[in-house]
């Protein structure tokens, strides 16, 4: 690569940092004041042996073990040992989630929205934007290792030591640059900063069920997935480098794949093409329902399929769930006695909960477009026909709820498809159906919540992201931490039975539901009144 | 001494193909206008030129360097507009232009406080406020206030008012009096005419035409309204005359340039009274290739 390809590389750094500082440093800090705040209160929560030996009983459970990994040192589960169990891998995932939300923009982004064009007509090498944005990203999630390594420090908790505080602060701003030089390649090969992103997306729950699935049955899975790296690092226990090696080996491959693809490749280009397609406008298209349809088509499917994949991969770690109970009386004994459900049912309970909330999340992609095009100054166009506001946002909400409602029935058509060939005593589909369809009313909350903010708040529609990522968090692994309830019953899944060992309630539900279309019908009213962006 | 030079250059998307082998050279020191209709190939040309598309085959050169290769040294004495300019919502005009100048390495304060007086732009506000022609603004405040050899203008006045246009065309003929070199794609006709020596037309990835507005006019017709005392006899029978209308003794037709005297003579027989010639406008041409 030619020295040429990265001038005024510097400059271009500086300039990303001047556009976006604020937004890094949110991030940098919601990340780190989290554990801060988490930290504490586990502390407090399992103080000695005993309490934590009891909780490493639940986490042996292959549900748990597929979330959390199998942890280390559980021979002298020190509090260190434990926190690393409990917090390595999820603030791991968290990291990489910073990466893929904060990549894509710089370097598709601008380039979309045609702003790069001009850079690029200046002395600017081809290369230089690309680096500069990896430099960025280096610098910034160097300053969460540092930011994170004191503020652990600070708190003064015994076996949170300097090594392994070390080990584990490196190790999670590691697996954050793996994730944006992954991302960085992404950004090569599609030409849209939402394609990119979705794809960046695809890849991180791909990585993260190939740990999920290797873990409990094929090393080699297990080994591919970075999440392995990371947490092998074992920080707390052993304090390990070379798996953190992997990582930045892996990285620095990645940056050059991606620093490669994009010396060759022409602006606003790909590798892969975007398709050209036959110029007929089909009749449906015509009205808003139809056209909200067509607009969103790709991305529905593309979800469809993806949760398809979720379900049939969850589905697939039933069969050795069944070996593993059999095998492990400790275990059983666990789980409530007097349930009169096998385990693999009560396992079911949480493998839905979590296909529920993802089920939502296309649901809420739809609703929220009526927001996000309308940032974009597509809906002028739209509103210049004589079509309503109030037709647009209906049609967009009938389409996202059928979304969801798909989702959910494709994500429990894959778990049982998955299951049943691998189990002998396989759970009948309607069981199934049933503990996923009682996320219905959680999503009908979401859409109006998503419409009010249409109504009131369009540039921050973002909140309802925030909502259910609190959500997701309160419910999976919040009650592992032991959250209280009422922190649980801030959001819809809180309020979700476990179906069926948990009895229907269709009075709160039906709240919930009312609530969604109050909140829904109110956002209407303001959009049908307020100006256009 | 060719600045701009481009040799059989072919470039596809897909299936598409944006240019079909064109070539065209442009000296030192002229104004070369490039027409054609939407989807010619204008703009894709252009990012050839900037070096920010890799052409199929064929060779483009600017300054005698390949654009591709070469991009940055190329850069380094080239400005450009282009004719959709997207800016980041969260920066002032003001903050654009300078981080532009910064890039480029030469930066006039003066100049630049002096265009932004003549486009009457305010370059504290942020971009998100700004409607397109003064995003337009501020991509002319930054191209004209660097010091470049090469000047490229993709439909640079396309969201301009009138007044502003004129302003744009002031400094086209400043930087014309400095000896620079300016490439200009526009749609405007009359702002063609007006200002370039060159004229290029471009049609489905081809050029299909090049000359001076005066080659043109020698391939275009006049319209030619002629009264006589007597009846024109047999002028369809004369060459180069098309389309006559005749109302009495008023007759109208289209005449081919080079044909003018022949003509003129033929009819001057029959005893004027009143003779009328539209010379041709670009629009005629522009119309008559523009029709498939
Ligand atoms: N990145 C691209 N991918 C696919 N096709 C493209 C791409 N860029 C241009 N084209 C196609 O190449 C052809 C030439 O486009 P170009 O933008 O150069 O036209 P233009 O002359 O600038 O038109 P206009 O007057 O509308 O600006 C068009 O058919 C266009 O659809
Ligand atoms: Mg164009």
């Amino acid at each position: 690569m030619r020295k040429q390809y990265f001038y005024n590389v510097w400059k271009m750094t500086k300039f990303i940092f001047k556009r976006d500082k604020i937004r890094l440093l949110i991030w940098v800090l919601t990340l780190v004041l989290f554990d801060m705040m988490v930290l504490p209160s586990m502390n407090t929560m399992y103080p000695d042996q005993a309490a934590r030996d009891s909780f490493r009983l639940v986490l042996e459970n292959p549900a748990m073990i597929a979330m959390f990994g199998k942890g280390y040192g559980l021979e002298n589960y020190t509090f260190g040992a434990f926190y690393a169990h409990m917090m390595y891998l999820w603030l791991g995932l968290f990291n990489g989630v910073m990466a893929i939300m904060i990549v894509p923009k710089y370097l598709r982004g601008d380039e979309e929205e045609g702003r790069y064009e001009m850079i690029r007509s200046l002395p600017v090498g081809r290369n230089s934007n690309l680096l500069a944005s990896m430099i960025v990203i280096i610098i910034t999630f160097t300053s969460f290792i540092i930011f994170k390594f004191l503020s652990l420090i600070v708190l003064g908790i015994e076996t949170i030591d300097f090594a392994g505080t070390l080990n584990y602060s490196i190790g999670l701003g590691l697996i954050g640059i793996l994730f944006a030089m992954i991302v960085a390649a992404i950004s090569q090969m599609y030409q849209s900063n939402r394609t990119v992103m979705g794809v960046s997306f695809f890849v991180f729950l791909g990585l993260y069920i190939m740990f999920s699935i290797g873990i409990l049955s094929s090393k080699v899975l297990l080994w591919l997935s970075p999440f392995q790296w990371l947490l092998h690092s074992q920080p707390f226990v052993n304090n390990i480098y070379w798996p953190l090696m992997i990582i930045i080996l892996v990285s620095i491959v990645l940056a050059i794949l991606a620093l490669y693809l994009s010396s060759k490749r022409d602006l606003d280009a790909g590798l892969f093409k975007q398709k050209t397609k036959a110029h007929k406008t089909k009749e449906y298209i015509k009205r808003p329902f139809g056209f909200a349809l067509r607009l969103n088509k790709t991305m529905i499917i593309g979800w469809l399929v993806a949760c398809l994949i979720l379900g049939a991969s969850y589905g697939s770690i039933f069969g050795d769930l069944e070996s593993f109970l059999a095998g492990n009386e400790m275990l059983a004994n666990i789980l409530p006695p007097d349930s009169e459900y096998p385990a693999a049912v009560i396992f079911m309970g949480v493998i839905v909960m979590v296909m529920g909330i993802s089920s939502t999340i296309p649901a809420v992609l739809v609703m929220n477009k009526v927001a996000t095009e309308e940032k974009k100054g597509r809906m002028e166009i739209i509103f210049s026909h004589p079509v309503s506001k109030k037709e647009i946002a209906c049609s967009y909400f009938k389409i996202a709820l059928i979304t969801g409602i798909l989702a959910m029935f494709v994500s429990a058509l894959g778990l049982y498809l998955a299951s049943s060939t691998v189990m002998d005593d396989n759970i009948a589909f309607s069981i199934m159906l049933k503990a996923i369809m009682v996320y219905i009313p959680s999503l009908i909350l979401l859409l109006g919540l998503s419409l009010l903010l249409t109504g009131l708040i369009p540039t921050k529609i973002w909140i309802v992201w925030l909502y259910i990522g609190l959500g997701f968090f309160v419910v999976y692994i919040g009650q592992i931490l032991g959250l209280s309830e009422t922190i649980t019953k801030l959001t819809p899944f809180g309020y979700a039975p476990q179906i069926p060992v948990d009895e229907m309630n269709w009075i709160t539900q039906i709240i919930i539901t009312f609530v969604g279309l109050v909140l829904g019908y109110l956002g209407l009213i303001k959009y049908q009144k307020r100006n256009s962006l | 001494m060719n600045i701009i030079e481009l040799n059989n250059v072919t470039k596809t998307f897909g299936k598409v193909t944006a240019l079909d082998n064109i070539s065209l050279n442009v000296e030192k020191g002229k104004v070369y206008g490039f027409i054609g209709p939407n989807g010619a190939g204008k703009t894709t040309t252009i990012r050839i030129m900037l070096g920010i598309l890799k052409p199929d085959k064929g060779e483009a050169k600017l300054l005698n360097k390949d654009t591709w290769i070469d991009a940055v040294d190329i850069h380094k004495h080239i400005a450009y507009v282009p004719g959709e300019v997207s800016l980041w919502p969260n920066l002032t005009g003001g903050e654009v232009v300078d981080f532009f100048s910064k890039l480029k390495g030469n930066s006039n304060k003066e100049k630049k406080e002096e265009l932004y007086s003549k486009f009457d732009l305010d370059p504290s506000k942020k971009c998100r406020t700004y409607s397109k022609g003064n995003r337009q603004k501020v991509a002319l405040v930054a191209a004209l206030a660097s010091d470049a050899e090469i000047y490229i203008f993709d439909e640079p006045t396309s969201g301009l008012d009138p007044l502003m246009e004129k302003v744009f065309q002031e400094y086209v003929y400043e930087l014309k009096k400095q000896n620079k070199t300016i490439f200009l794609s526009s749609h405007i006709l009359s702002e063609v005419e007006k200002l370039c020596d060159v004229i290029s037309i471009i049609r489905e990835g081809k050029i299909v035409e090049t000359g001076s507005l005066n080659d043109f006019r020698h391939l275009t017709r006049s319209q030619i309204t002629v009264e006589t005392k007597d009846e024109i006899k047999d002028l369809h029978l004369q060459k180069g005359v098309y389309d006559i209308e005749t109302v009495g003794l008023k007759t109208t037709f289209q005449l081919d340039s080079y044909k003018f005297g022949n003509i003129i003579k033929f009819i001057s027989k029959y005893d004027i009274t009143k003779l009328e010639s539209a010379p041709p406008t670009l629009e005629d041409l522009f119309m008559r290739h523009y029709e498939k």
